[in-house]
């Protein structure tokens, strides 16, 4: 036993590992910390707290997205009460499964457990994740389902993930229409999953993708449907079909960028404009909740996004999907893609998928709809940190410290801690921060 | 015996938790309790009997006028005259619990002269007070017949000396 743990503690991996489950502690407290704080609501928290309200005294929703979130709050509230922990208890649940699926997502598809633990403790110490776990708000829901779609992905048969992605799409559009972007990695892992090429094999993708479509579509509409008969209104298909409709349309006319925390896509990779979820002035002191991410995380997730994709352009689809073993000591990006090219690309195209209605339209955009994006290239950069323990532990050791001496500085203003006015001037240094 | 890569390894973790912890105690947290601190809230004259919190034990050593469950505390005032808490808004939109504002000598001359003269004039109280503590859940009411609000975190200071301004 003696000797198990002393050979333990000297595997390179040893210090990352403790340093990364500090992380997940760590972000977890500070998840659970004043949860119920402050009871008044929060940022959008009237949109969806008030329809969820809505749903449970069998009126209308005025909100303009498609009833499962609110449905979700409204279960909640009937469960845990009208307060602040009925409202953000959803939140919070799945603040948490986003880390395990994410985690989960991450080992599964890099084959390296190493990949998973590291995700898991840069999903739990980032300020996005965090923020939007204390929230009544609705792109944390998206963030789980992004990472649930990428553990689907990660399942090798193609019936698997046309029988749990079918519902998954089903579920994330229900929740907001850029939901839909779980559709991308879901059909890449269903046309390059293995045996390709035979022909009846192309057919069975071909029918899996069908049902994938079917179950989406029914597992839509019925969510849709239970919302529209809570809220006393018509509910056939028909119905469902023409509130889509509407809600769609008022979406494509919603280009002003003129509310106060609008920011444009590109802006996302510094951060320009993270939104300010709470702030609450006291005598002598402040608290916030700023959604502001782990700058470590945010900077080296966005870093290894870029190069890959510049890199998959460059090699081109073929030579990405093909396996090639990479040479042990080497830790290029195209040694990374050689042994990981599927996966990544899976990774990817979840990314581009949630980016693609804001870089393809001109709808008002906050950094908000980044998240489940964000998720992608985060699951990206704890692969890139596991790919490279064995090649330069050192230098993914100093990068997790890193991590955790900014999730220390900027812990305060991740979980309402009371700080002087100067402490939080000091983390959210950008106007554009506060 | 440890290889020395592992050595080197084990310290920057261990040195990384310590500098962590230092970062998380030096945080800035804001000087409060024994402090004295300007407040300026608002208040009307009928406000006096109205403002009501309810706390499961003492904040600061100051005590709401009513336990956690809602139910009175006791029936006689504090020994001290009106050192009950009481909730108030700051100018800046914040709920303070505050002891002593209605006792304070000039609100207590205002008081009387508006209720004399069957006045409703809102007013501002800037008041310097002595930082008692920071409460945990607590709830709050605007009036008698009114409901218990949620709250959490609210400073809780004794009033020592009030302006009055119109």
């Amino acid at each position: 036993m003696r000797d198990r743990l002393s050979g333990a503690a000297r595997e390179p991996s040893a210090p990352i590992a403790v340093v990364a489950l500090v992380l997940v502690v760590v972000g977890c407290a500070l998840r659970l910390h004043a949860f119920r704080f402050p009871s008044t609501l929060l940022f959008d928290e009237i949109h969806f707290v008030e329809n969820a309200r809505n749903y449970l005294a069998g009126r209308a929703d005025w909100n303009d997205h498609p009833p499962l979130g609110k449905l979700i709050i409204a279960a909640s509230i009937r469960v845990a009460g009208d307060g602040p922990l009925g409202w953000r208890l959803p939140a919070l649940v799945l603040g948490l499964l986003t880390i395990l699926c994410g985690a989960l997502a991450a080992g599964r598809l890099f084959r390296d457990p190493k990949a998973g633990w590291i995700t898991a403790a840069l999903l739990s110490a980032d300020g996005f994740f965090i923020g939007y776990s204390r929230v009544g708000l609705l792109d944390g829901y998206l963030g789980t389902c992004a990472a649930a779609a990428l553990l689907v992905a990660s399942t090798r048969g193609t019936r698997w993930i046309s029988l749990a992605g079918g519902p998954l799409l089903g579920i994330a559009a229900s929740i907001k229409f850029s939901g839909a972007g779980v559709l991308l990695p879901l059909a890449v892992a269903l046309l390059t999953a293995e045996s390709a090429g035979r022909a009846h094999m192309r057919r069975a993708r071909l029918l899996a993708f069908g049902i994938l479509l079917a179950l989406a579509g029914a597992v839509y509409c019925a969510l849709f449907a239970v919302g529209l008969r809570l809220a006393k209104q018509p509910a056939s298909i028909g119905a469902v079909i023409s509130a889509s409709a509407e809600l769609l349309k008022h979406h494509a006319g919603l280009t002003e960028m003129k509310n106060t925390w609008v920011s444009g896509w590109p802006t996302w990779a510094l951060p320009w404009r993270p939104v300010m979820l709470g702030s609450v002035d006291q005598v002598a002191g402040v608290r916030v909740l700023s959604s502001l991410g782990n700058l470590a995380v945010w900077w080296g997730a966005v870093a290894v996004g870029l190069t890959l994709t510049v890199k998959i352009a460059w090699r081109g689809l073929g030579a990405t999907l093909g396996s090639g073993a990479a040479a042990p000591d080497r830790w290029s990006t195209g040694d990374f893609l050689a042994a990981h090219g599927r996966a990544a690309l899976i990774v990817l195209v979840l990314v581009a998928g949630f980016l693609a209605p804001w870089v393809l339209t001109h709808r008002d955009s906050y950094i908000y709809h980044f998240l489940p994006s964000y998720l992608g290239l985060v699951v990206l950069l704890g692969a890139a940190a596991a790919w490279w323990i064995p090649r330069q532990p050192v230098a993914v050791l100093l990068f997790v410290v890193l991590v955790l001496l900014l999730t220390s500085f900027y812990a305060p203003v991740w979980s309402f801690v009371p700080l002087s006015p100067e402490a939080m001037r000091h983390r959210l240094f950008l106007p554009s921060w506060r | 015996m440890m290889a020395p890569n592992s050595r080197r390894d084990w310290t920057i973790a261990a040195v990384g938790l310590l500098l962590a912890a230092v970062i998380w105690m030096l945080r800035g947290r804001p000087h409060l309790e024994g402090t004295d601190q300007t407040v300026a809230v608002t208040v009307v004259p009928a406000d006096r009997p109205d403002l009501a919190c309810s706390a499961d034990g003492p904040i600061g050593g100051l005590r709401c006028r009513y336990d956690g469950r809602g139910d009175r505390i006791g029936t006689a005032a504090p020994p001290d005259g009106d050192r009950w808490l009481h909730p108030y808004v700051t100018t800046g939109g914040t709920v303070v619990l505050l002891s002593g504002v209605f006792a304070e000598r000039h609100v207590a001359d205002w008081v009387a002269g508006a209720l004399a003269a069957g006045s409703s004039e809102r007013v501002t109280l800037t008041c310097e007070a002595k930082i008692a503590g920071t409460s945990g859940p607590v709830r709050v009411r605007w009036r008698p017949d009114g409901t218990w609000e949620n709250q959490d975190g609210l400073v809780a200071a004794t009033v020592e000396r009030c302006a009055v301004r119109r």
